[in-house]
């Protein structure tokens, strides 16, 4: 894109012009609102159409639509982990790879992790480190089968710099035979205020002339814990986020005494912020 | 087994293989299983991942405990010291760092790592006493974790500036500062100081503990000298040097004779042999017992590259007996324990790329190319872009290859055999042709290269040429299975049906744990309508070839061609239960749905296929045909156009496309799309099909009658043979020989040749034969059927209502309902 302060070329990774300093926006809204990626999600959402209105499902298509206009963005970790957070005003949740590169955190010794930053460049080329990855819900439990307790964050802290993306980038990687540095096909992410058209898009089969808004939150992710098949939509934040982009944490009552007394103080801490 | 241990994310994820499940700290018992995708969402962001190998899952019920203790003992000292947290959290936390304490290691530990990172929210107070008052444990902690704060800050600093001074680098620094604290050398030099005894006896533990991190000695020296009494430092060196003396003496190589390395290899094959009986009779569990046993002996008599070889043998028979979960995780471990043997990697990159698992291909294939196996790792690179879909990539990378002169190469038959398949993929059959021409004057007795060439000629049409190919093959290598199998397919493929079933019953016979030969037997005997004999083959296939998904869709397309709709879908939704992502039996199902005129849940099955494999040319061949048969044809065509953009060879696409503008009346773009040479293949024969609707439409009933004439006595599929009968009675509807029509209609089993047969025999006067053939067609077939089943019922006054249309309407709709299903 050119800069639109003096009109010279901003790299597609870039924040702010190199040549200017003039804030360009967030490398990765600016992708998912690029043409070509808005064009291709268009094709597949008239294609949702098409398939909804002969299977005699459109309106219910539409309703979902309307309802994940609604959905939030949510993080699930270990209970620990979002106690560590919520503890301290200076403590961010940073990207895998911010962590890794602070020394704060080591990169295991696993072949998931060493394929990870591939994906990752695939998705951002040359700003994946700045992108934190959470997914869309339409409650605040979060996926049961992948994390017990579940951050909800708040629109107006992340929904100017976040884009939705069709699914855990590790599947589509491999679902869609990315290799060597190819780039993501475009149609498959959208920005904040378009997650309801990917949702439409990439969900449309999962609607029928039986489908009430009641199992929306299911059907946009669909936790099959034990089953191996979850299967979301994944939101990409740029930037980091600290305690103060946390509206709620959910989740069961720890069972063990030390789990109990962590709850207890994000509880606390939750309501502090709140007050 | 991989378990990957976290005691901050309270869990246990347990990779095997394929298949990979975790546990949580408080239902230890409970497996649930995840996506291999999925392990670091399972984990959390959790920093104190631990990797350990395990037979079963109760191995490391233990050391999760260990590590959940330790973490959350931690977190309990720091609620409990927060000014921050509310009092009855902080005394439940206090109480929680007791109780978990009382654990011994627990408490070790957290003492080595309590007593070594400082803390400046840590302090002792009347207040905090009496906070804590009822837990003295507690107390006694806080009181002297406080006493050493002051020597931990010191303590700190000196490690930071010997870091400084002897410039370490950050992994190392942080690989010290890690064991220090672990070993409990910090919490020694700590306590020490604080007590006021010298730390001599603790740095000396140092130099023995972390001797295997480089420069510790120096950082050591660095860190502790100024805490060293004076005197000391001559008894220091005095240590050291014994620690010199002690360090060398110790490693004494083990010598094998000649003989005992014989006997050893005599006995891993046997072992070896036996394990690949139990993969055979499907007892993995035993197998990986066995094979774990062996991998441990060998490894204890110090043949770990010899272990590495085994497991990599093991892992190809795995990998031909269909059990690619076990195939994965014994490559994989072979890569651990050999991590500089190209062959072994070459072998985990090869599961990687036959389980579609790219990015761990290109992963392990980039590794063999820095092993120095360049060709073979930029080969399997090549490969992986083919597989991928990206052809034109993948013949890039090759043709970069063949200027090296590849037929010198180790790897140049694999090269051939890559270079002239992605030719063929891209429809450059030609240059294929030339290519593998040129790979067998390089290779004039190699066989798989000569069935290439044969396949490439079938590919041109050169079917003569490629049968003789085939057969030539054949009597070269009598004991070989697939030139055998490959002559077959092409007669079944050509319609000599008669000649390519004894020559699969051959296959069978010689070669009777060839798959193939079973399936295209099979196949011939359904294409030749002998379905009870085809559903006995197929069914026999899948007791002997239970991980074959393609005898257990054998099954069902025979049910479906012998009209037994719902045994059918039940046939293809057993093997969706075996095979979940097998999306040929997918597709198969939604196409029975389709034929059991459920097509709201066809087009739903249709599009979820195309979610879960969006270039899979049968999902999206099957989604746009269903839009096709619904009468949606200016969006089917955008769907067909999707897959002819992409492949625009692709045959299918291009007949169901033309089948479509023959029903918008747009006969000269139709055409154009459709072969017109004689015609050969499945497509082919559709195609003519649609020729003939061509002329049926635009009234040239000699024309279109000659086409179907030939189709029912020419076209060897017999599956398509009753629609060329069909479509010649509706040729001698339009020259109202409704006789004629009837007579050839008299057998009609789909709904289209039912509904013509109403019409002729409502045209007849036989109103009573005519309203039972009506019976036989639901009512909710959609698109032309279902308006011509509503007009026919009312103009013969078969059911109630009123008819709407011309006679002429109907016969138009008639040949529409024909393309539709084409």
């Amino acid at each position: 894109m050119s800069c639109l302060a003096c009109g010279l070329e901003v790299p597609s990774y870039a924040r702010s012009c190199p040549s200017c300093g003039k804030d360009c926006g967030f490398p990765n809204v600016r992708s998912a609102d690029a043409q070509d990626e808005v064009a291709r999600l268009q094709s597949r959402v008239d294609a949702a159409h098409v398939s909804a209105k002969a299977r005699g499902c459109f309106d219910e298509l539409i309703e979902f639509g309307e309802n994940v206009k609604t959905s939030k963005a949510v993080i699930s970790r270990p209970l620990a982990k979002i106690h560590e957070l919520l503890s301290n005003e200076r403590t961010s949740y940073v990207s895998f790879q911010k962590e890794v590169n602070s020394g704060a955190r080591q990169a295991e010794d696993n072949e998931f992790d060493k394929v990870r930053k591939q994906y990752e460049e695939a998705l951002f080329p040359h700003f994946s480190a700045e992108i934190i990855f959470a997914l869309l819900s339409l409650t605040e439990a979060g996926m049961v089968g992948y994390g017990t307790h579940t951050m909800t964050l708040k629109d107006k802290m992340i929904g100017h710099r976040s884009t939705v993306f069709e699914e855990n980038p590790h599947n589509f990687v491999e679902k869609h035979g990315i290799v060597l540095n190819q780039p993501i096909p475009p149609g498959y992410r959208a920005s904040w205020g378009s997650r309801h058209d990917l949702a439409m898009a990439k969900l449309h089969s999962r609607i029928d002339s039986a489908t009430e808004k009641a199992h929306h939150a299911n059907i946009i992710a669909t936790d099959n814990g034990g089953s191996g098949n979850s299967d979301w939509i994944e939101v990409h934040i740029y930037g980091s986020i600290n305690r103060n982009a946390i509206e709620n944490v959910s989740g069961p009552k720890p069972k063990l005494k030390a789990d109990q007394v962590i709850w207890q103080s994000i509880q606390e801490t939750l309501k502090s912020l709140s007050s | 087994m991989e378990a990957f241990v976290s005691g901050q994310a309270a869990r246990v994820v347990f990779v095997e293989g394929m298949d990979v499940s975790y546990i949580e700290a408080d239902d230890p018992k409970r497996v649930l299983k995840i996506r291999h995708t999925d392990i670091h969402a399972i984990l959390g962001g959790a920093s104190d991942v631990e990797r350990i190998i395990v037979d079963k899952h109760e191995d490391v019920f233990g050391r999760l405990l260990e590590k959940y203790n330790f973490d959350r003992c931690f977190r309990m000292l720091d609620i409990a010291v927060s000014d921050d947290e509310g009092t009855a959290t902080r005394i439940s936390a206090a109480e929680a760092f007791s109780e978990i304490a009382l654990d011994s290691r627990t408490y070790e530990s957290i003492k080595n790592y309590s007593l070594a990172c400082y803390n400046s929210d840590i302090h002792f107070s009347n207040e905090i006493a009496d906070l804590f008052k009822g837990n003295q444990f507690f107390l006694d902690f806080l009181s002297e974790l406080v006493e050493c704060q002051i020597h931990i800050l010191s303590f700190d600093e000196a490690l930071k500036k010997s870091f400084a001074s002897n410039q370490i680098d950050q992994d190392v620094s942080a690989e010290f500062r890690h064991r220090a604290i672990d070993t409990g050398l910090f919490r020694k030099v700590v306590e020490a100081k604080r007590d006021g005894n010298k730390v001599e006896d603790a740095v000396l533990h140092g130099y023995l503990d972390l001797q295997d991190i480089s420069s510790s000695r120096l950082i050591l020296q660095g860190w502790t000298k100024q805490f060293l009494a004076q005197k000391s430092k001559r008894s220091l060196k005095q240590l050291e040097s014994d620690f010199e003396s002690y360090s060398t003496s110790d490693y004494q190589p083990r010598e094998h004779d000649e003989r005992n390395r014989y006997q050893t290899y005599l006995a891993v094959q046997r072992q070896q042999d036996v394990i690949i009986e139990k993969l055979m009779a499907g007892e993995k569990t035993i197998a990986r017992r066995f094979t774990g046993q062996m991998i441990k002996s060998q490894i204890s008599s110090g043949d770990t590259e010899y272990a590495a070889k085994s497991l990599t043998k093991l892992a190809t028979e795995a990998r031909r007996l269909g059990l690619h979960s076990i195939e994965l995780e014994w490559a994989k471990q072979a890569t651990e324990l050999a991590p500089e043997d190209g062959i072994a990697m070459g072998m985990l990159a090869d599961t990687y790329l036959n389980l579609y698992r790219f990015p761990d291909a290109e992963r392990a294939f980039t590794a063999a190319v820095k092993m120095g196996d360049s060709e073979f790792g930029t080969l399997g690179l090549a490969r992986m872009q083919r597989m991928s879909g990206d052809p034109v990539g993948a013949l890039a990378a090759l043709e970069k290859i063949k200027d090296l002169q590849p037929h010198q190469s180790p790897h140049a038959i694999h090269f051939w055999q890559g270079y002239c398949g992605t030719l063929k993929d891209l429809y450059q059959l030609d240059e294929a042709l030339s290519a593998i021409d040129e790979a067998c004057k390089h290779f004039p007795n190699e066989s798989s290269l000569m069935c290439i060439r044969a396949n490439i000629l079938f590919e041109l049409g050169e079917f003569e040429a490629s049968l003789e190919a085939y057969g030539n093959i054949v009597s070269l290598f009598p004991n070989e299975s697939t030139p055998r199998c490959g002559k077959a397919w092409v007669l079944c493929k050509i319609g000599e049906l008669q000649s390519a079933l004894p020559e699969f019953e051959e296959v069978t016979k010689r070669f009777p744990n060839e798959v193939n030969g079973h399936i295209g037997r099979a196949t011939v005997l359904r294409d030749m309508g002998k379905h009870t004999e085809a559903l006995e083959a197929f069914i026999a296939a899948t007791k002997k070839f239970p991980h074959s998904p393609a005898t257990f869709c054998g099954i069902a397309e025979t049910h479906r061609e012998m009209g037994n709709l719902p045994n059918a879908l039940s046939a293809y939704d057993k093997a969706i239960q075996r095979f979940e992502l097998e999306i040929v039996a997918r597709n198969g199902r939604a196409n029975i749905l389709k034929t059991m005129g459920e097509f709201q849940r066809a087009l739903q099955e249709y599009d979820r296929n195309v979610k879960d494999f969006p270039y899979n040319l049968y999902a999206l061949n099957g989604r746009a045909d269903l839009l096709r048969r619904l009468g949606e044809y200016d969006d089917a065509i955008k769907a067909y156009d999707t897959i002819i953009d992409r492949h625009p060879k692709e045959g299918h696409a291009r007949v169901a496309k033309s089948a479509i503008l023959v029903a918008q009346k747009r006969f000269d773009e139709a055409l154009e799309l459709l072969s017109t040479d004689a015609p050969k293949t499945e497509d082919d024969w559709v195609g003519f099909h649609i020729r003939g609707i061509a002329a049926l439409y635009q009234g040239e009933f000699d024309a279109a009658a000659k086409i179907f004439e030939r189709g029912v006595s020419e076209s060897p599929f017999y599956g398509k043979r009753h629609y060329f009968q069909s479509a010649l009675a509706a040729t001698k509807m339009r020259k109202l020989d409704f006789s004629g029509a009837a007579s050839l209609l008299s057998n009609s089993k789909d709904p289209v040749s039912n509904l013509l047969l109403v019409h002729s025999l409502s045209e007849l006067g036989r109103t009573s034969e005519a309203a039972q053939a009506l019976d036989r067609v639901e009512a909710n077939l959609g698109g032309a059927l279902g308006l011509l089943h509503i007009e026919l019922g009312a103009r013969y006054k078969l059911t109630i209502g009123k008819c709407k249309h011309d006679e002429q309407w109907i016969f138009e709709r008639e040949s529409e309902a024909f393309l539709q299903a084409a």
